[in-house]
């Protein structure tokens, strides 16, 4: 269902994405791990068309991003790491406003009494956005994401500033979401959620794809049977980290 | 698109909603609606019971001299307006033309990229060129209401036919220059050092030609002529200075097409910001793919302020850092603020006083600069006149500059209310924190003013009584104007509001009447009752010290409520 390749994103002099591959399939659910700067959210930027790849390509659902921008995105939904909504729009409004950028205008009527329940959003509907929490804009923006039948869905840290029970209900929906045969690709420093939630997981560093696999395959990888996700990911960041220092060093001394 | 007027739409109505749910704004919106109406309402009555003169047939002694003059006015002022669209993240004060929001729903969906990126360009940098053309339209209003009445009840006798020609390229050159300052960001943003070069290259031009006319204007002054009318003369007929000024020659014959009818120069005027503005829209499509790109960018500037709520601290300073990257220099330093460390409510004076030098310092030295420059053509001009216009010159100089400042100062002003929530927690009273938010640029325009007077006594000795007295009341007004600045944005602090934007402007000016009717009493008071100069000067003073306390305390009452979110 998606499919990018070689995906290249420089920014000025720093290479945010350096030909990164994946995949995810119709009804899976991928993790995509890394430490702060490793390339994630300008990775799902790329993908959503937010930014412009400087290489690669991008295929959603049969649609190249670059040429048929317009199919690829209405297959799209993304869920912005801290959404900044529009604040002087109601949150009925503001879930109207993304309908009608979907052209999904038809199916409104119906779709947005739901989502103000299934968000517990209903409560608020007519007040402005800028007297929400943080918590309830994250909700927002995800009710946002499901006011059309995308089959892809691009989450940038999706739990972060929600409550206990809006994490277990966003899981549950991401879950939901994959047996009804969506594509997920999740971005997110919560390894023990990744490793519950995720069907597979691309651990990335420096812009680069480190590792791919379920969790059996990267303990393999790592020579760490029966470990957790947590010492997986620990032992391989650090690894490749000292491998790029080792990489650095003799690049300096010029051998 | 029809999403897009949607989004515009509402923002529009709730802003306009959530200004009538606050009490305070509400009063002010009304007030300042029902003055617009009541003026425009008022002139139509008047026009219409009674015969209203023409005003649009130029005084019979309207000769040749003064209508380059005119020309020439407008040419300034449009040199001064059309910098705005020029910076596309202009100034902490402007609506912002892209904001996370439109980057984390917008455009990820599957709008046309370039719908979506002209049509927010577009509108909302109009917004912004509208919020500053308020003021103009104040000014109108107030100084010019029969122009108004004439124009309202269709009476110009010639010309009016022509009435949409400098509308419409005001639209072209503003759109064009818009077109052109994200052009230039965005080039920039793939090429760094690409918007210092053409800057450079622009003020080569700009001081070459400044050049050029300061030596039209010395030689004309040396040889015993005017060498104002001089300057006009060269800057409108001389072809080296008029065809690099034509596009500003044009607007100004444009906006005098009411008197003038079409001159050449309005048609070479469309010829030229016609071809600009799709020169620069079709550089900007032949750029589509990096276009949301840029938006992000340059929405990313606007983040601090919609996290302000969040994190007050991170907003505070993001803003000092987003403008010191943007600059792409190293952190501004100054030994006063490495050696002078105060204790108490002093450190946040001294905090404010290091975000205004690292914030401002371009700008600051820019005005100073301007300033020295000014007071040196001051000084050379100064023998022109009678020697008792001499302190004349001076005092209205002192005034003149002090106001000016100000319009580089209230910016500063914006950025001291976002730091409210942070200051709000610290151990100091309201009324002291914001003597200490307004201390800062005060001393900047005290420094400015107190080196006019100190050059003006020296150079007129035996006028100091006079400079003296008028100092002092300048003196004593720069710390009110501040404090009624405060005021205002304190009641209308979020500047990404439409509607609080358009308050904005249209209040500023009127508190700016407010502060001075005290001046303007007492100078009336001690002239009937014949009372010195310096009396009165003196009476001002405390009086106006009085006034200013008055303010910082209703200030600092609302200081202590102020949210931003409200």
């Amino acid at each position: 269902m998606l499919e990018v390749t070689n995906l290249y994103k420089s920014f000025r002099n720093v290479r945010a994405v350096n030909g990164l591959s994946l995949h995810v399939q119709s009804g899976e659910i991928v993790g995509l791990l890394g430490p702060n700067g490793a390339g994630k959210t300008t990775t799902l930027r790329c993908i959503c068309g937010i930014l412009r790849p400087d290489a690669g390509q991008i295929v959603v659902g049969g649609f190249d991003l670059a040429k048929q921008e317009q199919q690829a995105k209405r297959l799209m939904a993304f869920i912005p790491e801290t959404p900044n909504p529009y604040e002087l729009l109601t949150v009925r409004e503001h879930i109207q406003f993304v309908a009608m950028c979907y052209g999904t205008m038809d199916t409104f009527r119906e779709r947005i009494e739901e989502l103000l329940h299934r968000f517990d959003l209903k409560e608020k509907e007519n007040e402005l956005v800028a007297t929400l929490s943080k918590g309830m804009r994250q909700k927002l923006a995800v009710a946002c994401a499901f006011v059309h039948n995308a089959k892809v869905f691009l989450c940038d840290e999706p739990l972060i500033g929600i409550d206990p029970k809006g994490q277990h209900e966003l899981k549950s929906e991401l879950q939901r979401l994959r047996d009804e045969g969506c594509a997920v690709l999740v971005s997110t420093h919560q390894l023990d959620t990744a490793e519950r939630l995720c069907d597979r997981v691309i651990i990335m560093q420096a812009g680069r794809k480190l590792a791919e696999g379920t969790l059996a395959e990267l303990q393999t990888q790592a020579q760490m049977a029966d470990s957790t996700l947590e010492q997986v990911f620990l032992r391989l960041t650090e690894e490749a980290k000292d491998a790029g220092a080792v990489v650095s060093d003799m690049a300096t001394s010029g051998q | 698109m029809r999403a897009l007027w949607f989004l515009t739409w509402r923002l529009l109505v709730n802003s306009v909603r959530r200004t009538l749910r606050h009490p305070v704004r509400a009063v002010v919106f009304a007030l300042v609606v029902g003055w617009f109406g009541f003026v425009t309402v008022g002139n139509l009555i008047f026009a219409i019971g009674i015969r209203v003169r023409s005003a649009s047939h130029l005084p019979p002694d309207f000769t040749v001299v003064s209508m380059d003059n005119l020309l020439a006015l407008i040419m300034a002022l449009h040199l001064t307006m059309l910098w705005q669209p020029l910076s596309p993240w202009a100034g902490s004060t402007s609506v912002p033309l892209f904001t996370q929001a439109d980057v984390h729903f917008l455009f990820p969906s599957p709008q046309k990229r370039p719908t979506v990126f002209f049509f927010l360009l577009f509108t909302r940098g109009l917004a912004n060129s509208l919020f500053t053309l308020l003021v103009l339209v104040f000014l109108v209003i107030v100084v010019g209401q029969e122009l108004m009445v004439n124009a309202l009840m269709g009476r110009h006798p010639s010309n009016v036919s022509l009435s949409w020609a400098y509308p419409l390229m005001y639209l072209l050159a503003f759109t064009g220059l818009l077109f052109s300052g994200v052009y230039i960001t965005l080039r920039e943003e793939r090429r760094e050092g690409f918007r210092r070069r053409l800057s450079t290259g622009f003020w080569c031009v700009i001081g070459l030609l400044a050049g050029m006319l300061g030596v039209y204007g010395y030689r004309a002054w040396s040889t015993g002529y005017e060498p104002l009318q001089e300057v006009v003369w060269h800057a409108l007929h001389n072809p080296m200075v008029a065809i690099p000024l034509l596009p500003l020659r044009a607007l100004a014959e444009a906006a005098l097409v009411f008197y003038n009818g079409w001159t050449p120069y309005v048609s070479l005027g469309f010829l030229v910001w016609g071809g600009f503005t799709a020169c620069t829209l079709w550089l900007l499509i032949r750029e589509e793919g990096w276009l949301y790109e840029l938006a992000t960018r340059m929405s990313s500037l606007t983040t601090a302020y919609s996290l302000r709520r969040q994190s007050s601290a991170y907003a505070a300073y993001q803003d000092v850092i987003s403008y010191t990257t943007s600059l792409g220099s190293a952190v501004p330093r100054w030994w006063l603020f490495e050696r002078w460390t105060p204790q108490g409510v002093w450190a946040l004076l001294w905090c404010n006083g290091l975000l205004l030098w690292r914030m401002a310092k371009g700008m600051m030295l820019s005005w100073g600069l301007f300033f020295g420059m000014a007071m040196l053509a001051l000084i050379v001009f100064l023998k022109r006149y009678e020697p008792e216009m001499y302190p004349v010159v001076g005092v209205i100089s002192m005034y003149t500059f002090s106001f000016f400042s100000l319009f580089l100062t209230q910016v500063l002003l914006v950025v001291a209310v976002r730091r409210a929530e942070m200051n709000k927690s610290l151990p100091f009273r309201a009324t002291h924190i914001i003597w200490m938010e307004i201390l800062p640029p005060t001393l900047f325009v005290w420094l400015l003013v107190t080196c006019l007077w100190g050059a003006f006594c020296v150079l007129l000795p035996q006028q100091w009584a006079m400079l003296t007295s008028n100092y002092l009341r300048v003196f004593s007004i720069v710390p009110l104007w501040h404090a009624g600045m405060f005021m205002v944005y304190l009641l209308v602090p979020d500047q990404s509001d439409y509607t609080q934007r358009a308050l904005l402007g249209m209040l500023l000016m009127p508190v700016f009447g407010l502060t001075l009717l005290p001046m303007l009493a007492i100078w009336g008071i001690t002239a009937w009752l014949s009372l010195p100069a310096m009396a009165g000067a003196v009476i001002t003073f405390v009086v106006n010290a009085a006034v200013t306390w008055a303010v910082v305390g209703i200030a600092g009452k609302r200081y202590a409520h102020v949210n931003l979110a409200e």
